[in-house]
């Protein structure tokens, strides 16, 4: 359990996430030109991983009328802590945003410690119980972000967030220029950066990757990072391989088939001899994303890849999206075949969840009753199967061939480098469904939530997903 | 939704809510559900529902219900964990996760017997 005692957070990364709508209103608010800085307290909750600690913002104290002097530069009056703190919502912590008038990630004057580690970290720390978490907004939309930590009596010490993302209809990334620094970029990916450019390829490939399910479609999505330049993946499935997934896991051999070998070990086998970055680590994790402890290492990316097909773990990912601020690629095919055995027709649809975009609910890519069953282990149950309509057997009978998963792979990837980059031109402009015959790929106009959609209400929650 | 939202709602309607524990499973027990219509309608019956807790709530569709209020194995109709003298009505529920909408779906499933 996380406190403000810097002893707690020994080996942890920090990291900071909101809307891009709240990130818009607060930059409405700080953006003062050139000659003028600005401030204003916010609410944030936290959002443990296993090896990340994040803040959620998600509400802003603005300041009233004589709660700070502007003067150039910016202070803030008792007064306004003092009700920043009697309004502080039931478990959220306290954070003091306020602008520079230069671009990038900004570092801190004699001032900004003063304000924060000396006026600030005890007092924030003592009134909610968890640290004070401090941002600064650069004139080009870039945050920087710090928590201080209570390290003795009266002493507070600064830990650097590796990224703040904001999070909508693209993912905007801040990076700490030490913790998380932009890489030359190498020769091998000269060719990928020609075609969307230096600064998209360094957010990309510093970005944290969670790629879930390392079947047929996430082992390509591995694979296809790996060489785009990704520096840093992480593996999550807990299945074992088969033989009879040979037919369309890349990386498989039937020795691994024999051996029982854990998918994730032949996707990091793959991908630790593929990667084209310099610097690379792909962190294998054999476990479901639906227990405790795996969904705690997804919630340390940056984004997810979904490549499972069950609906329990996708309405999981689905709520994390929204809740955490981890936005999801999330893909699927559905092939359908008579009882003769003839193939009738086979669809595949890629699509982006998270604010800014609908939900799987919303764009009808899940169903809430498939996710009770799944939950339950109806799905797994014969006799349960037996008992249902054709056209719902179709729906869970995952046939697949490594063809349909090269595409939807392919989307899928390419979804998150528009998302990353900010690009339409490289990943589309809403969901994708692609139906195979007579070979046309529809691309929906929904970009938001149902008015009654319940994911949409957890937005910036960071509530505990499995209850 | 949350499972919780859901038990706060069920109560504001004016029904007693109370958690039976079955087999390490919780339920939700509604006592005195009257049935709105169908060859029941006007009579009461008991009403359970799987208790889980990951948010938002994806409840599970199925209404356990006792007394037995269809012949087992028609409609749809299971042996229930909660009991002998329960019968589970397997059912789906697709609408968007509101209070408001699971309650109507239990009543609807109930009028439908």
């Amino acid at each position: 359990m996380y406190g403000y005692q810097a002893v707690d957070f020994t080996g942890v990364e920090f990291s900071v996430a909101l809307t891009r709508t709240l990130d818009d209103l607060l930059a409405a608010h700080l953006n003062k030109g050139r000659f003028q800085e600005d401030l204003t307290f916010a609410y944030w909750r936290p959002s443990p991983g296993r090896s990340r600690y994040a803040a959620i913002l998600n509400r802003i104290a603005l300041p009233a009328e004589g709660d700070r002097i502007l003067q150039g530069n910016v202070a803030f009056m008792p007064k306004y802590i003092q009700r920043v703190l009697d309004e502080c919502p039931k478990d959220h912590g306290v954070a003091l945003a306020h602008s520079h008038p230069g671009p990038g990630w900004q570092d801190m004057s004699d001032d900004d410690v003063v304000a924060e580690r000396e006026r600030l970290a005890g007092l924030v720390a003592g009134a909610t119980g968890l640290p004070l978490l401090g941002m600064t907004w650069g004139t080009d939309s870039t945050w920087s972000a710090r928590f201080w930590l209570r390290v003795g009596r009266h002493q507070y010490e600064r830990r650097w967030a590796t990224t703040v993302r904001s999070v909508g209809r693209h993912l905007r990334l801040s990076f700490h220029p030490d913790l998380r620094p932009e890489p030359e970029p190498p020769e091998s990916q000269a060719a990928t950066i020609s075609v969307w450019g230096r600064r998209a390829q360094a957010d990309l490939v510093r970005s944290r990757i969670g790629i879930i399910g390392l079947g047929s479609v996430g082992s390509i999505v591995a694979e296809a990072f790996s060489r785009t330049g990704a520096q840093d993946l992480m593996l999550i499935d807990h299945d074992a391989l088969e033989l009879r997934n040979l037919d369309r896991t890349l990386g498989a051999y039937r020795d691994d088939a024999g051996a029982k070998l854990a998918k994730v070990a032949i996707s990091k086998r793959l991908v630790d001899r593929s990667h084209t970055s310099e610097t690379f680590s792909a962190d294998p994790v054999a476990d479901s994303v639906v227990n405790r402890a795996a969904l705690a290492r997804a919630m340390d990316c940056d984004l997810l890849i979904c490549c499972v097909d069950r609906p329990w773990p996708r309405h999981i990912l689905n709520t994390v999206a929204y809740a955490h601020l981890i936005p999801v690629i999330d893909g699927g095919i559905l092939a359908r075949v008579n009882d003769a055995g003839k193939l009738v027709h086979v669809d595949w649809r890629i699509h982006t969840v998270g604010p800014g975009h609908a939900c799987l609910y919303c764009i009808d890519a899940i169903r809430r009753s498939d996710v009770a069953l799944d939950r339950d282990g109806k799905l797994d149950d014969p006799d349960y199967i037996r008992g249902l309509t054709q056209a719902e057997r179709e729906r869970y009978g995952r046939r697949n061939v490594f063809a349909f998963s090269l595409s939807v792979a392919a989307h899928e990837v390419l979804q998150a480098v528009g998302l990353i980059s900010g690009s339409e031109r490289v990943g589309g402009c809403g969901p994708q469904m692609y139906h195979a015959y007579p070979g046309k790929m529809e691309v929906s106009s929904k970009r938001a939530c149902n008015e009654d959609c319940d994911v949409t209400p957890f937005t910036a929650t960071a509530c505990n997903v499995l209850g | 939704m949350t499972v919780d939202e859901f038990e706060q709602h069920v109560q504001r309607s004016g029904l007693v809510v109370e958690r039976l524990t079955v087999g390490g499973q919780i339920y939700l027990h509604l006592n005195g559900v009257r049935i709105a219509g169908g060859r029941h309608s006007g009579t009461e019956c008991e009403v359970a529902i799987l208790r889980t807790t990951e948010v938002p709530w994806a409840p599970e569709a199925a209404v356990h219900v006792r007394p037995h209020l269809v012949t087992m194995g028609q409609m749809n109709s299971q042996t229930s964990p909660v009991g002998s003298d329960w019968q589970y009505l397997s059912r789906r529920f697709d609408k968007p996760g509101t209070p408001k909408n699971f309650l109507a779906h239990i009543l609807k499933v109930l009028a439908e017997t």
